[in-house]
């Protein structure tokens, strides 16, 4: 009796057992069979309202939490974090501050001799270029239009010399979210700030504009979007002084000089539109279609533009807000109903794991 | 009579030895490492008139100091390979675009098709099988030839389609506004690409061909003999001289940009193709040379121009049409050539593109 009990309390826990297995991988199998051609409902329609800021940062997307309709929402700070991996909710830091730049105030504490060389200037952009052994200001000129932001020079302070030298610059346009425009190239002693070039030859400095170094012969503007992994290549995109959003992107290596129109011009396009997936890699949001392009053979391959035109308003043809996260893995868009959903774009695109 | 013989065979001998000595001693007076000097300084006005032909190069008379070249023909033919000048006439500027002649509708029997337009026009478009006209506009801008319509007219079905036209620019120098591509069927006029499928035909402006969705104006200028790439350049409505120049590959749809926005084009009718793959054009400062299947792009004879005597703003650099030779007239009215083989070797080109030379 007590076996027969026995075997009849195993059935019953191998069949429990069996029904949570089951129901627990009911998703992810939901998932697997989902295709391409599906989103993943993140928000249901009517969770949003406008057209809201998400910022791709490092653990998935960061959203402006006044978006959010429904406040309990705000997480109590201004953004909220979405990891689109194990589709969680968190609140977040304002992700418009990049790491690379440090306050003012702790450098002075950690060398009080530097603080006469700053430029007098209330928390000017920091960042540490030439293997940390310089360091550069941008000085804020005060005046913003839209997302542009205008500076009135650059100045680099060589910490260990005490060298102060300053470059004026004509036009800045600073990244949106970001505050910051140098990049660094250590490996040729360059850095980008803006649309100059700053060339470090030794103890003397160089500067040239980007259109010149391209091979622009008319001074116009051009962002540096983004940088292959080993800095190879460059995804520049040019830019209109009264239409921010307008210009051709190009993809311009730096190796052969060879410069190809990753995409033509068009509007609403905005920066965090690239993410490498190697040195020679490179997924690009376009806005109505995610493009893979290969550096190496020149191969494009496009995917979403019907799924993301299915999602678009035929009446008002608005621009979708979509945005790509840093691994280029993930979609995230803004629907016309104020929804949210997820595409994968690898499995969009065909690559996986 | 042997002394008579030795007199002659003296002055013959010292004539050869003055003449290679002259040659030398211009050579020598050159300057300019690695060019070979055509014509000394004052020889030339400042801008001389130089043009690319068939043959070498042509320039005009009048460009000349010395009245003695200007008699005999208004232009002089320079052979860059054997060094010989002789009298040239300059054939009128040649137009792919012909007359509407009586001959034509009646060997046809096309004239109910065409429209009844003075200075119509036409080009023969796939593959001879069809008509493109061109109907002018009156309304002309500087070096742009504007067309209200073009009809496409189908003698063998006794069709003629109409299709209007926005905007329309011709290249200054041929009046050629049609390309025909018959392997797909194919043909541009300004900006605009017709396809033929079978009986029907499709229009899409070029811009909207290469994936562009605002449309502007590009210019098919020139293409690969195997017509797998085009060479466009853009245009501005009101600024003709401003436009960047593209390589658009036909077979990827990739773009890749040949020559930025420049104050000073290129000749924009000379490009020399190599190969299927490779190009030459002349930006003045430099020849540039682009190979489409390997992705290179070289700047070739930029410090040896540089480096030529005169202010540099004044030379006029010419590119002949085989792409074997440069020709410079400098400020100070010389006249230097220079083979662009050499230049190509030194980048260590592969074979392919050297024995194109």
């Amino acid at each position: 009796m007590r076996f027969m009990l026995a075997v009849i309390l195993a059935v019953i826990l191998y069949i429990a057992l069996f029904v949570q297995v089951t129901m627990a991988q009911a998703p992810a199998a939901a998932n697997a069979d989902r295709g391409i051609n599906e989103w993943r409902t993140v928000l249901a329609p009517g969770a949003l309202e406008g057209r809201p800021a998400i910022v791709p940062v490092e653990s998935g997307f960061a959203i402006w939490a006044d978006a959010f309709i429904d406040p309990p929402w705000s997480f109590n700070s201004d953004w909220v974090l979405y990891d689109p991996v194990s589709d969680r909710w968190s609140s977040a830091g304002d992700p418009r501050k990049p790491s690379q730049l440090v306050n003012i105030s702790d450098l002075v504490s950690l060398q009080p001799e530097m603080a006469t060389m700053f430029p007098n200037a209330a928390e000017p952009g920091i960042q540490f270029v030439d293997g940390d052994r310089r360091a550069v200001f941008l000085a804020d000129a005060g005046e913003n239009l839209a997302d542009h932001r205008h500076y009135l020079g650059l100045k680099h302070v060589d910490l260990e010399t005490g060298l102060i030298t300053k470059l004026n610059i004509w036009y800045c346009w600073g990244l949106l979210y970001s505050d910051a425009i140098v990049w660094e190239f250590p490996e040729e002693n360059l850095i980008v700030s803006c649309d100059m070039l700053v060339w470090q030859d030794g103890d003397s400095i160089r500067t040239e504009w980007m259109s010149d170094y391209i091979g622009q012969d008319r001074i116009s503007m051009l962002d540096l979007l983004s940088t292959s992994p080993d800095n190879r290549y460059w995804i520049l995109r040019e830019h209109f002084y009264y239409d921010p959003w307008y210009g051709d992107v190009y993809l311009y290596d730096r190796q052969t000089g060879w410069i190809t129109v990753l995409l033509w011009r068009d509007w609403g396009m905005g920066y965090n539109i690239a993410a490498w997936t190697s040195d020679s890699t490179v997924i690009v949001n376009e806005g109505d279609y995610v493009m893979l392009f290969d550096t190496e053979s020149y191969e494009r391959r496009f995917a979403l533009e019907d799924e993301l035109s299915a999602l678009a308003d035929p009446q008002t043809r608005s621009w979708l807000n979509s945005n790509l996260s840093r691994d280029g893995q993930w979609l995230l868009v803004v629907t016309d109903t104020g929804g949210l959903v997820l595409g994968n774009v690898f499995d969009a695109l065909g690559i996986g794991d | 009579m042997k002394t008579y013989l030795a007199l002659v065979w003296l002055v013959c001998v010292l004539q050869v030895a003055f003449a290679q000595e002259q040659s030398d001693r211009v050579a020598r007076a050159s300057g300019a490492h690695g060019w070979e000097n055509v014509l000394p300084a004052g020889s030339l006005k400042q801008r001389p008139q130089i043009v690319a032909v068939d043959r070498g190069f042509v320039l005009a008379a009048e460009s000349f100091n010395d009245p003695s070249w200007r008699y005999g023909s208004r232009w002089q033919l320079y052979d860059p390979a054997t060094g010989r000048w002789s009298g040239y006439t300059k054939p009128s500027a040649e137009s792919a675009l012909m007359e509407v002649s009586d001959e034509l509708l009646a060997r046809l029997d096309i004239a109910h098709l065409i429209p009844d337009v003075a200075g119509i026009r036409y080009q023969y478009v796939d593959a001879g099988n069809k008509l493109a006209f061109l109907i002018p506009d009156d309304y002309m801008f500087a070096e742009t030839s504007f067309y209200s319509d073009l009809v496409i007219v189908d003698p063998a079905e006794e069709t003629a389609t109409s299709r209007h036209l926005w905007f329309c620019e011709g290249p200054p120098k041929s009046e050629l506004v049609l390309w025909d591509f018959p392997e797909q069927e194919l043909s541009v006029i300004c900006n605009l690409v017709i396809s033929h499928a079978g009986d029907s035909m499709r229009f899409r402006a070029t811009d909207a061909f290469i994936g562009r969705r605002r449309p502007s104006p590009l210019q098919l200028v020139s293409h690969s003999p195997d017509q797998r790439y085009w060479i466009m350049r853009e245009a501005q409505f009101y600024l003709d001289d401003t436009g960047d120049f593209y390589v658009y590959d036909r077979h990827t749809g990739l773009t890749a940009v040949l020559l930025w926005n420049l104050p000073r084009k290129p000749q924009r009718d000379l490009f020399v193709w190599l190969s299927n793959s490779s190009v030459l054009t002349n930006v003045g400062e430099y020849i540039l040379h682009l190979d489409m299947a390997m992705r290179l792009r070289l700047e070739l004879l930029r410090e040896q121009i540089a480096g030529l005597p005169g202010d540099i703003a004044l030379m006029a650099p010419t590119l002949s049409r085989d792409g074997h030779w440069l020709l410079v007239a400098t400020g100070d009215g010389a006249l230097f050539q220079r083979r662009l083989s050499d230049a190509l070797a030194a980048h260590a080109l592969p074979d392919r593109i050297r024995s194109a030379d």
